[in-house]
């Protein structure tokens, strides 16, 4: 059997939807079963020990992006998707299942091992990490160095990151202009990017110089059928 | 290590949409969820085709929702002007047909509603009314051009009739009116389906199978439980039958 792989999904806020629904780009199930993971998406979200206890991994989606604007970061913002997401990686974790985050996935990951965010760093570090690419250095031993090497390009489309960084995890990659861009667990199977390694795929890769990710895929199903 | 889901593991299936920068979507509306949770059901949605027997493999119920109307090619039809088309999307189709066919193979419970019945009908061999409105069967709710999504339309409520002798008769007796948005509706039942319940000018509405799980309603259960409890009793009754079964 493939591994089950549980990809995590957000409320949609776009008005064409007009009742209350779930959703998920498809390029994050797409990449997920490209790689020969069976792609799973929750739907009872008071069931998710249950549900990570059957699944065999855990992919944390990435989602609408909030203003980073300080008047409008309100606690409210997230709690639609939040609680959610930090629920499925504890859970997660307490079954022991592999977890790869993906831009809020990282930032997701962060809080749930008891870290916290950085809303406002655009406006304070004065940089852009909104629709747009640039590169990234990784560390020496890190998964990233040993899939692509010491410097890449990556798309960058979020205004939040991650703050003081949780205990337990490392710093894998970091942007020239100083921004946390991937996590590592010491002794977890706890892996996260900032960016959208599921665009950077197959015939139109964003951006076009980055390395095709698909292979950041391969390597996660293979990590969770591993441990199957 | 994994474990066993005790309760019915109930796969869903949701629609297609496209986000604010062309990205495809998946999408599933939240009642469905909702009412199998409430009807004792442990739902998971299943998103791709390259995955269809797997999730037939470790699903005990397939819930096939409503949406965009299936491309009447589906049922051996052709468009013959240009008005006759309805939008239609060929990946949700695949993927809602391949799963049905998989579950009629192994025997597995379906419960299908709206486009979800059409699928269950047409896979069994029965067929569908390209439009109702264009065949000129008069029927309450029913549009010449589907609304998009089908659930922006204001569901219209008519009153339905009852068949004798179907598994589904005691319950269906408790529901007097149902919501009607579609343009479409099962012409010929498949031969192993009886008729549930039909609409007051006789369009067919509700269709299952004699003994196996296998249920389809035209109408939305799952958006008016509050209005009416009988709505989950349909749904309670069908996880009853894969409850059994497991």
């Amino acid at each position: 059997m493939k591994p089950k792989i549980i990809i995590s999904c957000g409320p949609a806020i776009d008005r064409q939807f007009f009742s209350p629904a779930h959703v998920l780009n498809k390029t994050y199930s797409a990449a997920v079963s490209i790689a020969g993971g069976i792609p799973i998406l929750p739907v009872d979200m008071d069931a998710v020990e249950e549900l990570m206890q059957w699944a065999d991994g855990l992919v944390l989606s990435g989602s609408h992006s909030f203003s980073p604007v300080p008047g409008l970061i309100t606690p409210e913002m997230n709690q639609a998707r939040m609680p959610h997401d930090i629920a499925l990686t504890k859970a997660a974790m307490k079954a022991g299942k592999p977890i790869l985050g993906i831009c809020l996935g990282q930032q997701v990951i962060n809080l749930a091992l008891g870290g916290d965010l950085a809303h406002t760093f655009k406006l304070q570090m004065g940089v852009e990490h909104m629709m747009t690419k640039h590169t990234v250095k990784t560390s020496q031993d890190s998964l990233l160095r040993k899939l692509y090497g010491e410097e890449f390009w990556i798309n960058s489309r979020h205004n939040h990151k991650i703050g003081t960084v949780a205990q337990g995890l490392k710093v894998t990659a970091w942007s020239p202009d100083g921004v946390e861009e991937a996590v590592e667990h010491e002794s977890l199977p706890i892996y996260a990017v900032q960016w959208h390694p599921e665009r950077m795929r197959s015939d139109f890769p964003e951006p076009p110089e980055g390395p095709d990710m698909t292979s950041l895929f391969d390597w996660f199903i293979e990590l969770c059928q591993k441990e199957m | 290590m994994t474990s066993k889901i005790k309760k019915p593991i109930i796969l869903i299936l949701g629609e297609d949409g496209v986000g604010g920068d062309g990205t495809p979507l998946n999408v599933l509306r939240e009642a469905y969820g909702q009412a199998v949770i409430l009807a004792g059901g442990f739902p998971i949605w299943g998103v791709d085709i390259r995955s269809a027997e797997e999730y037939a493999e470790m699903s005990d119920g397939l819930l096939l929702t409503d949406g965009l109307d299936v491309h009447v090619y589906r049922f051996g039809e052709m468009y013959r002007e240009a008005r006759e088309m309805h939008p239609f999307s060929r990946t949700r189709d695949d993927l809602d047909f391949r799963l049905c066919e998989l579950f009629i193979q192994h025997k597995k419970p379906i419960f299908g509603i709206g486009r979800g019945m059409h699928i269950l009908n047409i896979c069994l061999g029965g067929n569908l009314v390209k439009s109702l409105s264009e065949a000129g069967i008069p029927h309450p709710g029913s549009n010449p051009i589907p609304a998009i999504p089908p659930q922006a339309a204001m569901p219209v409520y008519h009153g339905i009739r009852v068949e004798e002798n179907t598994p589904l008769e005691h319950i269906l007796n408790k529901i007097k009116e149902v919501s009607s948005s579609h343009s479409r509706a099962v012409q010929v039942e498949a031969s192993e389906m009886l008729v549930a319940a039909k609409g007051e000018e006789g369009v067919i509405e509700a269709i299952v199978h004699s003994e196996r799980p296998w249920i389809g309603v035209q109408w939305h259960p799952e958006l008016d439980i509050a209005k009416n409890p009988a709505h989950l009793e349909l749904l309670n009754y069908w996880i009853s039958l894969i409850k059994e079964e497991k």
